[in-house]
């Protein structure tokens, strides 16, 4: 590793980061090079599966995941910024370190897989590294601390495990310990980890419309100004199936990225190019909060 | 879309007399769980985000594979109309893999060409896996179009359905036009794995 960097591991984007959502890539941009992170896309990498692969066979995201952990080199972890694609990676190392015969039939197909290396969410990298700069009293440059927003933590369902792939320790606070580290406030609400609807959205719109519905009311009721997520469909289900009465509500659904760029100093009025994205404007709680410099 | 009258909740008996009392054991040993530690407290069926729109939910799922009512599980909606978010598994006191049993019910359905019961979601799912086929990643604008084609036969609402949206989505830039691709030799890898029942219909 170079002294430059603080961290390098390999990059899995994942399908929807990899072909749309610039508004949470740029801002990431910014953010792994203030942070000293370096993050190497894997060539060549595949779709984890999603949530099709695991629907109709069971061996989709195990052949799926092996090929990309065939891809990888040995002991350098892996950073996936797509909970769901998460989930399919730790079915698939599940799967490939507890199967032996599984491991080898994959192996002959792909060569050597490398299903021992460390996985992990790009929000306890974030965590990570934030409470290591915190504990050395380190300072970003400016590190400008969001006050005055108050937001709910959505993680989505992603963030949900069956008994084998829970991590043993797991903590289901990451995300919100980030957002108060950089100066946000944090709401208590209802539906954390409720499902948006994930794929039903583009199947039937009308089921999306009520799950979306109750979260963001839900949010709005528990006083928070703006939902946060880490998963990029999430972020679009929520801004783009909700009803018209809780658009009024005004909402915005940021994504931790973009979060994490302001307050590693970027100027928010200067960023057109992430904000003109959003189907919900975002620029009127940003103005409230005070992040907006007219 | 509208809710579902749950099918257990009738004061029909159940009729046992085609049951398969090994269909409980089976779905344990491929879904790595053991089926008759359920207690059908119907935690799963409380915390299930698609619940209202299920005939059986996923607590009816589970008794009707204790029971061994496999026709009745396969054909079912319950099981193409849970999204695989793992509300079940993470609430279950029992740390049965709902969700688990859930892809391996569907993965079962097809195998044994049992009709669907919600065709629009399997079409869904199977024009995911033929993008992914084409570039080894998933291509959402191209998936939109090919399910609308594989779904003419559900009427004008489905053929409409969110045309203004996701022309308003491409306009935008916020879905991209082109696909993310991986190359030949990459691609023939991936097609050795994406393969299954569902291609072959």
């Amino acid at each position: 590793m170079s002294e430059d960097y603080v961290y390098e591991a390999f990059y899995y984007p994942g399908c929807t980061m990899a072909t749309g959502v610039d508004e949470s890539n740029r801002p990431m941009q910014i953010v792994l090079r203030k942070l000293k992170l370096k993050l190497n896309e894997i060539d060549e990498w595949n779709c984890c599966g999603s949530s099709s692969g695991h629907a109709v066979n069971h061996e989709i995201p195990v052949g799926m995941g092996a090929r990309n952990f065939s891809l990888i080199e040995k002991g350098v972890p892996v950073v996936i910024p797509c909970p769901s694609c998460y989930r399919n990676w730790a079915t698939a190392k599940h799967h490939l370190m507890t199967e032996p015969e599984t491991k080898q039939k994959y192996e002959k197909l792909y060569g050597q897989i490398h299903s021992d290396n460390e996985i992990l969410n790009i929000y306890d990298l974030y965590h990570k590294v934030l409470t290591e700069a915190k504990a050395k009293g380190h300072v970003y440059e400016g590190e400008t601390p969001l006050k005055g927003l108050k937001i709910a933590v959505y993680y989505g369902c992603g963030a949900m495990y069956p008994k084998v792939l829970r991590p043993t320790d797991q903590r289901r606070d990451t995300v919100e310990k980030v957002v108060r580290h950089i100066g946000a406030e944090t709401v208590m609400w209802p539906w954390p980890n409720r499902c948006c609807s994930a794929f039903v959205s583009a199947v039937y719109p009308e089921i999306a419309e009520e799950l979306v519905t109750q979260i963001v009311v839900g949010a709005f009721e528990s006083g928070a100004e703006a939902i946060v997520t880490t998963c990029a469909m999430c972020q679009m289900n929520l801004e783009m199936r909700i009803v018209s009465s809780g658009l009024q509500l005004g909402l915005p659904v940021f994504h931790l990225n973009q979060l994490m760029a302001l307050y590693l100093g970027e100027k928010a009025e200067e960023h057109n190019d992430w904000w003109k994205y959003h189907l919900v404007d975002p620029v009127p709680v940003l103005k409230k909060a005070g992040l907006w410099a007219a | 879309m509208y809710p579902e009258t749950k099918k257990l909740s009738t004061r029909q008996p159940v009729n046992m007399d085609q049951s398969d009392l090994g269909f409980a054991k089976k779905i344990g040993e491929v879904a790595g769980t053991d089926l008759n530690a359920c207690l059908t407290c119907m935690s799963c069926s409380g915390g299930c985000p698609m619940y209202t729109y299920m005939d059986y939910g996923p607590h009816g799922i589970m008794r009707l594979s204790v029971l061994g009512l496999k026709k009745e599980a396969l054909s079912s909606s319950t099981i193409w109309r849970c999204v695989g978010c793992h509300s079940c598994a993470a609430v279950c006191p029992m740390a049965i893999d709902i969700a688990g049993v859930m892809d391996y019910l569907r993965g079962e359905c097809l195998h044994e060409k049992v009709k669907p019961g919600d065709r629009p979601i399997l079409e869904f799912h199977r024009a995911f896996l033929w993008s992914v086929r084409r570039h080894g990643r998933c291509h959402k604008v191209e998936l939109m179009g090919h399910h609308k084609l594989l779904t003419l036969g559900s009427g004008p609402k489905a053929w409409f359905q969110d045309a203004y949206l996701g022309i308003r989505m491409i306009l935008k830039g916020k879905l991209h036009l082109m696909p993310s691709r991986i190359m030949a030799r990459g691609l023939s890898q991936v097609r050795k794995t994406v393969v299954g029942d569902w291609l072959h219909m």
